[in-house]
């Protein structure tokens, strides 16, 4: 179903990685699997505009790059969709400060600060979903950004993903939400979400989903955006509480 | 853009259980745990696959057949080994870490049973307790 209003997705998998503290990591098998599911997803939020940034594409400076243009030619009432699989880093260079956490892309680490000042940029009142299939996921919860933010978080701030590739988040995703192609009927809002991503999980590996906004954990998950004041479902109720 | 100061610890406790013979322990934790056996192909590739349900928080009797497994808590846990002849212990501060301990990753071509995303050293590594025998 197409979407009332533009959006536009970007999709990076950091499978290939050539800094000399990250080249020797086991590279992450399951990118591109993850975000042929992730455009899936877009796909059926009505997102039609979708860019894929794998191997040497996923670098600093061609995700900064499109999150800039993104920011800058994204309707006011649209949907930017940033989905990131790969690796993180967590490194605490000052002893008294919290460890620094970051994306690590192919050429470098993109402190996940930096992408929160980057979104930070984006219209107000426009939609960003971002699906963040790495580890310490959640920590991007930490930032202030005004746009609202539905965070699909694989892992928490302080959590590593030690995931078999079958069942990887992405797969999770697609399967709660869009099981066979279709809409799950049962997927009604990003509150149902967050309570089928954690029932199956173990403690020291929770997935969650996070936002800025109250309603929205009201909202089904990745249905398109209607218009601005077009009625349910996105108008529904004061959401729940979490 | 602001970025509040939660303070977010991160704690893991990783342990590989070597099984030699079936054999029964009993896992207290105060947390949901998974267990996952791994299997290792003649290719020296290891997968991992769930060993029976989420164990919920409290004290849980695992029956284990021989072969490997592992688990990992964020908090501190203690097993209790009937028969202290049918299983050895490994423990870690996490397998995340780069490298991995060897069971993980026997060779440097051979594929590993998780998909790692990244590496960070814990603020702090929960405590295993082992305790043998038929009391616990």
């Amino acid at each position: 179903m197409p979407s009332d209003l533009p959006g536009l997705a970007i999709h990076i998998g950091a499978d290939v990685l050539t800094s000399p503290r990250h080249a020797r990591w086991p590279a992450v098998r399951s990118c591109r699997d993850s975000l042929e599911r992730t455009a899936r997803l877009a796909a059926a939020a009505g997102i039609a505009r979708q860019l894929q940034l794998l191997g040497a594409r996923a670098s600093r400076a061609e995700v900064i790059g499109a999150l800039r243009r993104a920011a800058a030619e994204l309707d006011r009432d649209g949907h930017l969709l940033l989905a990131f699989t790969g690796h993180s880093d967590r490194e605490r260079t000052d002893p008294d400060s919290p460890p620094s956490i970051g994306w690590c892309l192919h050429d470098g680490t993109l402190p996940i600060a930096d992408v929160a000042a980057l979104l930070a940029a984006v219209p107000p009142t426009a939609l960003v979903t971002v699906i963040a299939d790495t580890c310490y996921a959640a920590a991007l919860s930490g930032f202030t950004i005004p746009a609202t933010v539905v965070l699909l978080a694989a892992y928490g701030a302080n959590q590593e993903i030690l995931a078999n590739p079958a069942t990887g988040f992405a797969a999770r995703l697609e399967q709660l939400v869009l099981p066979g192609g279709q809409f799950n009927p049962l997927s009604t809002s990003y509150g149902w979400l967050n309570r089928q991503l954690r029932e199956d999980s173990p403690d020291v590996e929770r997935p969650r989903v996070w936002t800025n906004r109250l309603a929205a954990w009201s909202w089904p998950p990745f249905h398109p955006r209607p218009a601005r004041n077009a009625g349910p479902p996105w108008t529904a109720g004061p959401g729940l509480s979490h | 853009m602001r970025r509040s100061t939660q303070a977010r610890v991160l704690s893991s406790l990783a342990v590989i259980l070597y099984v030699a013979t079936p054999t029964t322990i009993m896992l207290t934790a105060h947390e949901t745990v998974r267990i996952d056996r791994l299997t290792h192909s003649a290719a020296g590739d290891v997968t991992a696959d769930r060993h029976g349900d989420l164990l919920r928080p409290g004290t849980n009797t695992i029956h284990l057949d021989r072969g490997t497994y592992h688990f990992r808590t964020a908090g501190n846990a203690q097993v209790h080994v009937t028969d202290p002849d049918s299983v050895t212990m490994e423990t870690s501060q996490s397998v995340k870490c780069i490298d991995p301990p060897r069971v993980m990753r026997p060779g440097p071509d051979t594929v590993m049973p998780f998909d790692i995303r990244g590496a960070g050293l814990p603020d702090h590594i929960p405590a295993l307790t082992v305790t043998y025998g038929d009391a616990v």
